[in-house]
Order: C-alpha cells, then sequence, then structure tokens
C-alpha cells in the first residue's frame, strides 16, 4: 500500500492501546466480566458443550469464543501478563476494522482520495455509536462484530465486483476468525441478511452474472456453516433442548417483549438521536462527559454526518453504489427505531409474527451496528464532494480539516482521553469510575487453596446476592459477579435468571442468616463457604458481610462450621461433614414434591443430613409416584376471596360498570362498537389496554342483562352472550395475570368481574358459567362456596392432588382450628381423604392475625420536627403492610420510609410520597406494601419532607437543578406496620416408611461432560441416583453392557438436579454423559476437515488464476 | 392520461388500505396495536407519491425537500425544541425514502453515473 496515510491505521491504534493501558491493568467490567483475568479458565470453561460453573450449564453457542480463548490462553500460558493480551486485542480490533473501512471505501469509490479514506476509518472508529455501544458498553462479542463486520463485508463484495469465487471462502475464513463475535445469534442474522440484501441488489441490477452471483451467496453460505459447524450444532443442539424451553417459557413473553421493544423504541428510536448517531438516553443520564454532547448546540453539531449523506444521496444518487448504501442506510434506521413512528407498525407486525426475530427486542443496541458500517462510504464521498464545492484549494484544504477536526476532536475526545472506559459509579451519581480492574492478590491465594483442598465440591460464596456485584477494590469493580473468573472450583456465588438454578438459589439466598441454610447445602455438593467483605453490598442490598461474619463465628462455634483459611478480605468455611453429600449419589428415600423451598420439606426426613434424600419434582408426571417415600403437595399463592355485596340492586351493579346507551340490534350501534376501537389503547401499553378491555367486557356484560330484561329476540340474546363469552375467552390468557396482585388496577378488574358476574346471575345468562369459571381459574373467587363471616374473611389455597389418597396438612399452629377443605369445615388435620385433581382448603383469616412490627395511636409531624423509629427485622424476606389514616394541617405532601441496614440513602426499601387528594382535604387513609430483603436485620422508619427537584433554564439552555424540602404539617392516626402471614400449607401423604440407604455410589469426573459411575446395590428396591449438575435433557445415564436408562425414569430432582430411577441390583457402572458434546466432537472434525479443504481450494484457484 | 392517473391513485390508496389491514387483522377484533395517529404519516407518504406522480417530480425535488426539512430540524435542535426537530425528521426521511425509490427508478431508466467508480 502506497498511500502515505495508510500507515496511521496502525499508528493510531497503538498510540491509544499504549495509553488506555499505561497503568498495567487490565479493563473489565459490565456483562462481559473480566475473562483477561485467567484467560485458561475462560478457556476450559468454553471448551466443552457442558460449563462448569454453577450448576453447570450449556455452553450452546458461546463455544464460538473458543478459538479466541485458546489463543489468548496459550499466550498467557507464555508468561504475558492478562492486560497485555487484553491491549493486543484492541489494538487487533482497531487495526482491522480501520483498514478494512480503508479497502471497503476504495472498493466503492476507487478515485476516493487517501485523506478521505483514512476519514472513513476514522469515522467508523471515533463516533457516538462505537462510543456507546461498543466500548463504553464493553461486551467482547459486540467488538468483535464491530471489527468483523467491515471485513466480511469487504470481502464479499469484493468477490461479488470481481466474480471470484475465493472471495466467498475469504469472507467464512473471516467469520472463523472472528467466531467471537458470532456468540451472539443476532449478528449471525444480520450478517446474513446483508449479504442476502446484497446479492438481491445485484441480481436486479447487474443483468450479467446472474448465475454467478446465486452461486456466490451460495457458496458463502455453504462454507459459512461448514466452517463454523462446530458452533452451529451446538446452536441448534442448545435451541431443541429442555433448558431453551424452560428458560424461554419462564423468563420470555410475546406480550414482555413487545413491552420491552415499545418502551426501547419510545426512548431510542427517535430520529433526532438516530441521526445524531447518539443513543437517546446515555448522552442525557450517562456519564457527565457525554452529557456535553446534550447541550443544545452542540448537540446540533452532531448532525454533521446526517447532512453529509443526506447531501451525498442528493448529490450521486444515480450512481450504483450510493444506491445500494444509500437504501441499506436508509433501512437500518429504519429498523434501529423499533416500532417508533413513523412506520414502525412494519416492524412490530414482523415482531409478533416471526418470533424469532423477538431476539430484536433492543433494535439500535442491534441495529446501529448497521448504521455504522453503511454510512461510512457515504460519509467519506460526501465529505470529498463538500470540499469539492470550494474552488480555491486552501478552503477546500480547510473543509477536509474541519471534517477531521469533527470526527477526531469532537467525536474521538472521549477516545483520546480514555474517557470511553468510565461510566457513573452509580445510577445518578456523577463521579466517575474507570473500567480499570486490579483483583487483589488474596484471591490467587485463595484459589490455589481451594483447588488443592475441594476435590470435586463446589463452595457457596456469602453473602450471596444477584448477577451484578461491585467489588471495593482499589480499583473497584462493578459489572457480572467475578467469582467464575476468579476461582477455578465451581461455586454457588450469585443468582441468575437460569432455569432451576434461580428456583434453587433464589430460595437459598433467602436464609443467608439462618440456619435453615444448612437445609440446602448438602443438596449443592458444596464443602466449603468463602464469606467476602471487600463488596459493596449496599449498592446490590446484600446482607452486611460483618454481620454475617458474626453468624458464621457462632456457627463455628456450635461445630457447624470450621475455619480453614483467613486471607485479606476473604475467609474460608469448611461445612462439617454430616451437611456435605457428593455429587453423585444414591437413596431410597424419595420424597416427591412440587415445593421448590427444600428448608420447608427437610423436617419430613428425620434423619437428614445422616440419610440422604432425593426431593423429586413430580410436575406432569404422576406415573412413578407409587416408588416415593412421601408425597408432598404445595398450593398455588393462596388469596383473599372478594366478598361478593349480593345486596347491590342490579341498578347499583349497572352504575360501577362502563354506561351503555346503544344495545346491540339498535340502527347506531356500529357506531359504538366502531368508536371502542379507536378509543383503545394499544397493547404495546399493556396496563392501560388490558384495563380498558375489562372495562369493555363489563359493557357486553351490561349488554346482555339489558336485552335480556327489554324482553329481546332471542337470536339478539344469543348474539350478545356469544359475544360476551368471545370476548372473555380471548382476553383471558392475558387477564389471569393481570388480575393478581395488591396494584389499584387489578383491584379494579377484580371488582369489575365481580359486578359482571352478579349482573349476569341476575338474569340467568348463559354466559354467567363462563365467568364463574374464570373467577376460580384467576383465584378471585373459591370453586367451592364458603359461608359467610364477617371477621376478616378466609385466605384460601388450591391444591392439585396427582394422586388420591389420605393426606396431613402442614402448615404451623394457625391452621389448627377453623379449616374447610372442598367448603367443608375439617375437625382434624392428620388425616384427610383426598380424590385426585382439584381441591381448595381455606382458613379464617382471623386465625392469621399477628403482632404489628411498629404502631402508633396518634402524632403531629411537620417538616421542623421529622421523626424516626428503629425497628428490628427478621433477616429473612418478609412481606408488610404499612397503614395510617392523615390529615394535613399545612403543606400537601410528606414522605413515609423504611430504610434497613442495608439500604443505600438513594435506593430505601420503602420510600413513599404521601400527599393531599386535589379535592378532599379532611382525614384520609393510605395503605401501602412493601418486602424487606433478606440479610436486613433493622430498619429505621422515618417520616420526612419530600424532596423536589426545581430547575431553572440557564446559559446555552443548561438547566440547573436544586433539590427543595417541601413544607408540611400533619395529622397522623393508626399509623401500623403489620407482617402479611400467608402460612405456606403442605398436604404430605405417606407412601413408604423412610429406610436408610446401603447402596454404594462412586464416582469419577473425565471432564465436565462424562462422568463414570460404580454402583454397588444389594436389593431391587426403586432409588434414585442423583447426578447434582443443572437438569436438561441432554444428560444421559447408561448401564454399561444395558445401555440408556429410559428418558421416563429421568427427573428434575432437588430443584435444579438431574436423576435417574435405579432398580436393578448387584455391581455394575453407570456412564454419565452430555449428548451435546458427542454432536461437538463430530462438528469439530466436520469443520477442520472443510477449512483443510477451503484452504486448499483457496490456494488451487490462486494457483489457477496467477497461471491464466 | 387524466384517467390513467385517477386508476393510479385509486390503486395507490387501495394498496395502503389493504397492507394495512393484512399487517393488523387484530385491528378490528382486540383493537389497535399502534395509535391511530400514526396513520397520519402513512397519509402523508402517499400524499408525497400522488404528487410526485402528478406534478412529475423526480427524486432532486424530494431530495431537496428532505434538505430542507433536515436543516429546519437542525434550527429546532439547536435551539432545544427537539419534538419539532423530530417532527421535522420524521418527515425529512419520508422525502428520503420517496427520492431513493424514485433515484431507483430513475438509474433502472436511464443508466448509471459513474463519477466516483
Amino acid at each position: 500500500m502506497k498511500n502515505k496515510y495508510f500507515f496511521l491505521l496502525f499508528l493510531i491504534p497503538t498510540t491509544l492501546v499504549i495509553f488506555w493501558f499505561r497503568h498495567g491493568n487490565i479493563l473489565g467490567g459490565g456483562e462481559s466480566g473480566l475473562p483477561f483475568y485467567n484467560l485458561e479458565r475462560q478457556y476450559e470453561i468454553d471448551k466443552y458443550s457442558w460449563g462448569d460453573p454453577a450448576f453447570g450449564n450449556s455452553v450452546g453457542v458461546g463455544i464460538a469464543a473458543t478459538p479466541f480463548f485458546r489463543a489468548a490462553s496459550l499466550l498467557q500460558l507464555q508468561g504475558i501478563p492478562g492486560f497485555v493480551i487484553e491491549a493486543l486485542f484492541f489494538w487487533l480490533l482497531f487495526v482491522t476494522a480501520g483498514v478494512s473501512i480503508w479497502f471497503l471505501t476504495k472498493e466503492l469509490f476507487p478515485k476516493l482520495d487517501g485523506r478521505f479514506l483514512l476519514l472513513a476509518a476514522m469515522f467508523y472508529w471515533f463516533n457516538p455509536i462505537s462510543l456507546v455501544s461498543v466500548w463504553n458498553r464493553f461486551l467482547f462479542n459486540f467488538m468483535t462484530f464491530w471489527a468483523l463486520l467491515p471485513l466480511a463485508l469487504f470481502l464479499f463484495l469484493r468477490g461479488i465486483r470481481k466474480n471470484d469465487f475465493r472471495f466467498s471462502l475469504l469472507t467464512s475464513f473471516a467469520t472463523v476468525i472472528f467466531s467471537y463475535a458470532l456468540t451472539s445469534t443476532v449478528f449471525d442474522l444480520m450478517l446474513w441478511s446483508v449479504f442476502v440484501y446484497i446479492t438481491v441488489f445485484f441480481l436486479i441490477f447487474e443483468k450479467k452474472g446472474r448465475l454467478f452471483l446465486i452461486g456466490y451467496l451460495l457458496s458463502t453460505f455453504l462454507t459459512f456453516f461448514l466452517f463454523n459447524f462446530w458452533w452451529i450444532s451446538q446452536l441448534f443442539s442448545f435451541i431443541f433442548s429442555s433448558g431453551y424451553l424452560s428458560a424461554t417459557s419462564a423468563f420470555f413473553t410475546a406480550s414482555g417483549n413487545l413491552a420491552t421493544l415499545s418502551e426501547l423504541s419510545r426512548r431510542l428510536g427517535q430520529f433526532v438521536d438516530i441521526l445524531r448517531f447518539m443513543h437517546g438516553t446515555f448522552f442525557i443520564e450517562g456519564p457527565s462527559w457525554a452529557k456535553l454532547y446534550s447541550l443544545p448546540f452542540v448537540s446540533a453539531i452532531s448532525f454533521f454526518a446526517g447532512g453529509t449523506i443526506l447531501w451525498t444521496l442528493y448529490k450521486f444518487r444515480r450512481e450504483k453504489e450510493i444506491l445500494l448504501f444509500g437504501s441499506l442506510f436508509i433501512l437500518s434506521i429504519f429498523l434501529a427505531k423499533g416500532n417508533a413512528p413513523p412506520f414502525g407498525e412494519i416492524f412490530q407486525a414482523f415482531f409478533l409474527h416471526i418470533s424469532a426475530l423477538q431476539v430484536f427486542r433492543n433494535p439500535f443496541e442491534k441495529f446501529s451496528f448497521l448504521i455504522l458500517i453503511f454510512s461510512v462510504p457515504l460519509f467519506a464521498i460526501g465529505a470529498n464532494s463538500v470540499g469539492g464545492l470550494i474552488q480555491k484549494s486552501r478552503f477546500n484544504r480547510l473543509s477536509t480539516i474541519v471534517f477531521f477536526l469533527l470526527v477526531v476532536g469532537f467525536w474521538g475526545f472521549p477516545f483520546v482521553t480514555g474517557l470511553v472506559f468510565t461510566s457513573t459509579e452509580a445510577a445518578g451519581a456523577n463521579k466517575l469510575r474507570n473500567y480499570e480492574v486490579a483483583p487483589p492478590s488474596y484471591y490467587q491465594d485463595a484459589n490455589n487453596w481451594l483447588v488443592k483442598n475441594s476435590d470435586s465440591f463446589r463452595f457457596v460464596s456469602l453473602p450471596l446476592g444477584g448477577e451484578a456485584m461491585n467489588y471495593s477494590w482499589t480499583k473497584s469493580y462493578a459489572g457480572v459477579e467475578l467469582s467464575s473468573a476468579l476461582f477455578e472450583t465451581p461455586n454457588i456465588s450469585f443468582n441468575t435468571t437460569i432455569p432451576f438454578y434461580n428456583d434453587f438459589v433464589s430460595n437459598l439466598s433467602k436464609y443467608q442468616l439462618d440456619q435453615r441454610i444448612f437445609d440446602f447445602f448438602p443438596y449443592t455438593a458444596s464443602k466449603y463457604i468463602v464469606w467476602r467483605s471487600d463488596i459493596d453490598f449496599k449498592e446490590r442490598k446484600l446482607p452486611d458481610p460483618e454481620a454475617l461474619r458474626d453468624q458464621l463465628e457462632i456457627w463455628t462455634k456450635e461445630s457447624f462450621l470450621e475455619k480453614v483459611l483467613d486471607k485479606g478480605k476473604l475467609a474460608i468455611f469448611q461445612i462439617n461433614d454430616r451437611y456435605v453429600w457428593p455429587k453423585v449419589y444414591v437413596t431410597q428415600n424419595i420424597l416427591y414434591s412440587n415445593e421448590n423451598d427444600l428448608s420447608q420439606v427437610s423436617f419430613l426426613n428425620k434423619n437428614s443430613p445422616e440419610e440422604k434424600t432425593a426431593v423429586v419434582n413430580y410436575g406432569g408426571r404422576s406415573d412413578k409416584l407409587q416408588t416415593g417415600n412421601e408425597l408432598i403437595v404445595k398450593s398455588s399463592d393462596p388469596f383473599y376471596p372478594i366478598e361478593v355485596p349480593q345486596s347491590l340492586s342490579d341498578q347499583e351493579i349497572i352504575n360501577n360498570l362502563l354506561y351503555t346507551r346503544h344495545l346491540p340490534g339498535e340502527p347506531l350501534y356500529f357506531l359504538v362498537r366502531f368508536k371502542e376501537i379507536l378509543d383503545t389503547p394499544p397493547k404495546s401499553d399493556f396496563a392501560s389496554w388490558i384495563s380498558f378491555k375489562t372495562g369493555l367486557l363489563g359493557k357486553r356484560a351490561v349488554e346482555v342483562y339489558r336485552l335480556y330484561t327489554n324482553k329481546a329476540g332471542a337470536d339478539l340474546i344469543s348474539q350478545a352472550e356469544s359475544d360476551y363469552a368471545k370476548s372473555l375467552r380471548d382476553l383471558t390468557p392475558d387477564l389471569v395475570s393481570a388480575v393478581r396482585g395488591d396494584g389499584q388496577d387489578a383491584r379494579y378488574m377484580r371488582e369489575s368481574l365481580i359486578y359482571q358476574w352478579l349482573l349476569l346471575g341476575r338474569v340467568k345468562a348463559k354466559s354467567w358459567k363462563a365467568l364463574s369459571d374464570f373467577l376460580t381459574i384467576a383465584g378471585i373467587e373459591p370453586t367451592f362456596s364458603l359461608s359467610s363471616t364477617k371477621q376478616g374473611g378466609y385466605l384460601v389455597y388450591d391444591f392439585d392432588i396427582p394422586l388420591a389418597g389420605v393426606y396431613k396438612l402442614f402448615g404451623g399452629d394457625v391452621v389448627k382450628k377453623g379449616i374447610y377443605v372442598d367448603g367443608k369445615a375439617l375437625e382434624q388435620t392428620e388425616q384427610i381423604q383426598f380424590a385426585a385433581g382439584h381441591h381448595e382448603v381455606a382458613i379464617l383469616a382471623q386465625n392469621l392475625k399477628t403482632l404489628p412490627l411498629f404502631s402508633l395511636d396518634d402524632i403531629k409531624v411537620s417538616d421542623n420536627k421529622t421523626v424516626s423509629w428503629n425497628v428490628s427485622l427478621p433477616g429473612v424476606p418478609q412481606t408488610y403492610t404499612v397503614e395510617l389514616d392523615f390529615r394535613f394541617r399545612e403543606g400537601d405532601m410528606f414522605d413515609l420510609s423504611l430504610a434497613q441496614n442495608i439500604d443505600k440513602p438513594a435506593s430505601l426499601i420503602f420510600d413513599s410520597r404521601i400527599a393531599k387528594a386535589e379535592l378532599f382535604h379532611d382525614w384520609s387513609h393510605w395503605k401501602g406494601t412493601f418486602t424487606t430483603s433478606a440479610g436486613a436485620i433493622s430498619g429505621k422508619i422515618e417520616i420526612s419532607p419530600s424532596v423536589k427537584d426545581i430547575c431553572e433554564s440557564g446559559l446555552l439552555g443548561m438547566q440547573t437543578c436544586k433539590k427543595e424540602k417541601s413544607k408540611f404539617d400533619v395529622e397522623i392516626k393508626n399509623l401500623k406496620i403489620t407482617p402479611v402471614e400467608n402460612p405456606g400449607l403442605l398436604l404430605v401423604s405417606n407412601l413408604r416408611p423412610l429406610a436408610g440407604t446401603n447402596t454404594l455410589a462412586g464416582f469419577t469426573k473425565i471432564n465436565p461432560t462424562l462422568y463414570r459411575v460404580k454402583i454397588s446395590k444389594q436389593t431391587p428396591e426403586p432409588e434414585m441416583l442423583v447426578f447434582s449438575e443443572l437438569f436438561d435433557s441432554g444428560w444421559e445415564a447408561r448401564i454399561d453392557g444395558e445401555g440408556k436408562i429410559p428418558d421416563t425414569k429421568h427427573f428434575l430432582v432437588n430443584v435444579y438436579a438431574n436423576g435417574w430411577l435405579l432398580g436393578k441390583a448387584g455391581d455394575y457402572s453407570i456412564t454419565l454423559s452430555f449428548q451435546p458434546q458427542r454432536l461437538l466432537d463430530v462438528a469439530k472434525t466436520v469443520s477442520v476437515i472443510s477449512l483443510l479443504g477451503g484452504a486448499l481450494l483457496l490456494g488451487a484457484f490462486t494457483y489457477r488464476r496467477r497461471k491464466l | 392520461m387524466k384517467n390513467l392517473n385517477k386508476v393510479l391513485i385509486v390503486s395507490l390508496v387501495t394498496l395502503l388500505i389493504m397492507a394495512l389491514l393484512t399487517l393488523q387483522p387484530q385491528l378490528f377484533l382486540n383493537g389497535p396495536i399502534f395509535p391511530l395517529v400514526q396513520l397520519a404519516y402513512w397519509l402523508i407518504l402517499l400524499v408525497w407519491i400522488i404528487l410526485a406522480i402528478r406534478l412529475k417530480f423526480g427524486s432532486e425535488t424530494s431530495f431537496r425537500f428532505a434538505i430542507y426539512l433536515f436543516v429546519i430540524a437542525i434550527i429546532f435542535s439547536a435551539i432545544n425544541i427537539d419534538q419539532l426537530a423530530e417532527l421535522a425528521l420524521r418527515l425529512s426521511v419520508i422525502g428520503w425514502i420517496v427520492g431513493l425509490v424514485q433515484a431507483f427508478i430513475e438509474y433502472v431508466r436511464s443508466g448509471p453515473s459513474n463519477k466516483h467508480a
């Protein structure tokens, strides 16, 4: 390359990475964690189809990152520090992106001067999209895709323009080298959509070589598929696994995805941001330096790029390359704005009808990559032509300098200062946190000790929180919890949305300060507790490490634990052997249950933990229940039925429903329905939509009632009845979940349905039955009627009994009296006969009354005299209701709050603003609820002035805000904070006596996907072989010499693990293996052979071309 | 020619309504899934296309309008009236779309220009 500017594509990245890594620290944070801390560990996690962190998990498409981690770990094994490898990685990405952009732009516009090719590369490096979506976001696969995209696009396009098949091979080779980018399937979809669009474009506009174009696309696809088959196989294997099914059904719904899409489209899909290449919220809510770009005049400067591109489109609209990139640019800005107007309906229609497209819930995050790549050549050519408009050469040069200043100086400022790698310390804070991280050396010491001593056991970290963690190190860290990177020993150190894992850890983490945590340890195959105090526990609402340490010391004195290591801010406690069960064990003690909180069922095995137990989830599998010892049935969440106001007159009921003037059959009725359509809020605003639809349902009920009472024709009544039934049926899936909860909307909808039910009942309408069924399904009314009571009503529990038999009711002292089963009073709770199917247990609410946490009869408070009281909290999560009566003597608002000992002042667990109503100023009642956090042991209730933001516009439209306390003087009566007592009820049926297990099981771990188990079983009695890795249908147990244990005997046990029913007596071996690994081994071979074949083919093609 | 124009306009309106109904069959079942005010943008698009056909202006005019609207948006943005800036940009982008489609048609009809090739 002879161009004198070309060397800058290497010099600038070199200078930047030297500057960024000058302190010798690795950079990390956010969702990527800290892979450069221990690259070998990262490679070990990713190289098999099953990774061992936590309870283990399918690696899936994540395996695409393996080549990168292999190469990087080899460098680290040579003694090269992690920060140097990370710097090299960044350098490589910048150089690849820059050089690719240079050649891509040159390919499109060969006559373009080198200065503008350099400008194009710099534009790609330093622009707000790269800044926010790539480098500040700090996701390594996003960074890699950022570099791969221009390279792949250049190679693919060059092949088309040169009619050269070799470039299809080179394109696919590039995707293998940068396969880390493809760990996000969204990027695969985007890359292939671009390839297909380009091919179709050339098919339409190039009359020659159409056969070549089709062949070229197919060749690229085939080689891409074969070269990348190793990770594509895992992607498909994961999509068809039970884990994927559970994750999508538990955590994603179409309405949830639509709500996310609508909200993000509203916030990030404005053209005023997109055409400035800016993220809608980052530059307003982000770090202090980012806010400078939002100043009114400054923000207008950012239009220079969009304006230049528009100019290019206008000026050179007759050129094919401009039309290609121009159309792609317009298309990408439309995709990036999601369902925001204009024409967002098209995006939304595809989004709703093609479920695979729901991965684009955050369209700006993904499609902004396309905006960027398609804008670069257009910008470069535009910048060149703007200069060309000015004839005098010095002004021409000046315009070029201005463009460079705008790109490098204006947009590049956060890059050249290193600010790109900073974020705010906490939401709303101004202090910056640098991404530089330096984990203390005591982590290395603790890791070495654990590697030496943990054998095949795990450990549990305390305090235990969610996915994110703030470490208070000298160079602090905020991002995903790091224990999987810091320790080579598998551990339970965070909670996340992995199915089954989440069920188990959510319950375990409730009891961090409670001895019931020992009910969980045996099931985790953990031998140690790692206590840590170098975390910002208040930022994440975790138990106070010091309170935990005190508790651990108490348990140590009681011989539950033994301290074995104390290093820096870490301490390791060994759990008493009685509570340590191996990862693989066999037990005859089988409890079938649908209860996920193991502390609630452990009491049934009196010999636990010495005798091992398997708690089997029987969900949908009642065929094997006879093999168990106990059957434990937990109810769904209990509910308080609404007191039905039977005494109301028909007109009083109608007054509580929507007004109807015109009835079906009247000439203007169609206008009523048309108006309803126009008035209906969009479904993306789900809360308003469901409230409105419930209101309309009430209107339909009134219509049915009035047609009956008006003695309308049978056809009209029948039509109105079926209209009501259909509306209810269509609404049922959304309404069932919407009517649950304590919110005002949910209460309004429940009451509306009760009024409809009463009204339809008064005229004996046919649709009354459908509504009755709905009310029981939705937990609004019991199936079995209960006698009226004036003492607070009943609390109703729904039980689905899988097996007929005699059951005993457990649930604490409160259920000794006043119990009703299927509407009938119960004499005793020891032996209750149940048939299989749905049953209801109701208890009198008056028996549940508990002592309030806090109560106060009468007090006067003003802004001059704020008050507070200290209270003790239970340490495990507990829901409370807060009630009070108030009357303002002055002012119109105050705050009532509860600060737990683990809360930050800015994020209290309960902080409500109580305000005077607009029209009613006498005594008012206020009610709210809150749930305390795990580990909260004390709190402070406070009544204080509300703080308001008072903002003024200043110079350049910049707003300055100050906080001001509101003045108030209020009388308060009957302030009461009361625990909500909904005791968990269990029905337990004894199937056969619990017995000791004599079967021996020893195991050897070959690798994370393969275990060999030796069984010595003396009787043919059914026993459960428990394998304490995360349940997945991919796990298979095979008795050597006999074959696979059938899937019908593969169970979800202990809430998260795998279990197989064993019947065979004798000494034999069992192989436990994760099936996708077998596919991976084959797929790897296919990919290696294909890559070699591809390389040979490339060589042959090149040789032939040269010869010609 | 007049008849042809009428046929064209009627066809375009019919197509638009059909497209909307196809994309949103639930419009008349569960109510609209987007505010009806958004239909205004479809109407503007339609009007722009009709004007382009009737007044026989090409991509150059559409792009010019788009540029004017873009400049207006910049002015609104500079004085911190982002809502009007957004509105101007939405109209501008509609102009870009129409202009681009016209440019495609012109390219097919009269061939490429290869200034930079």
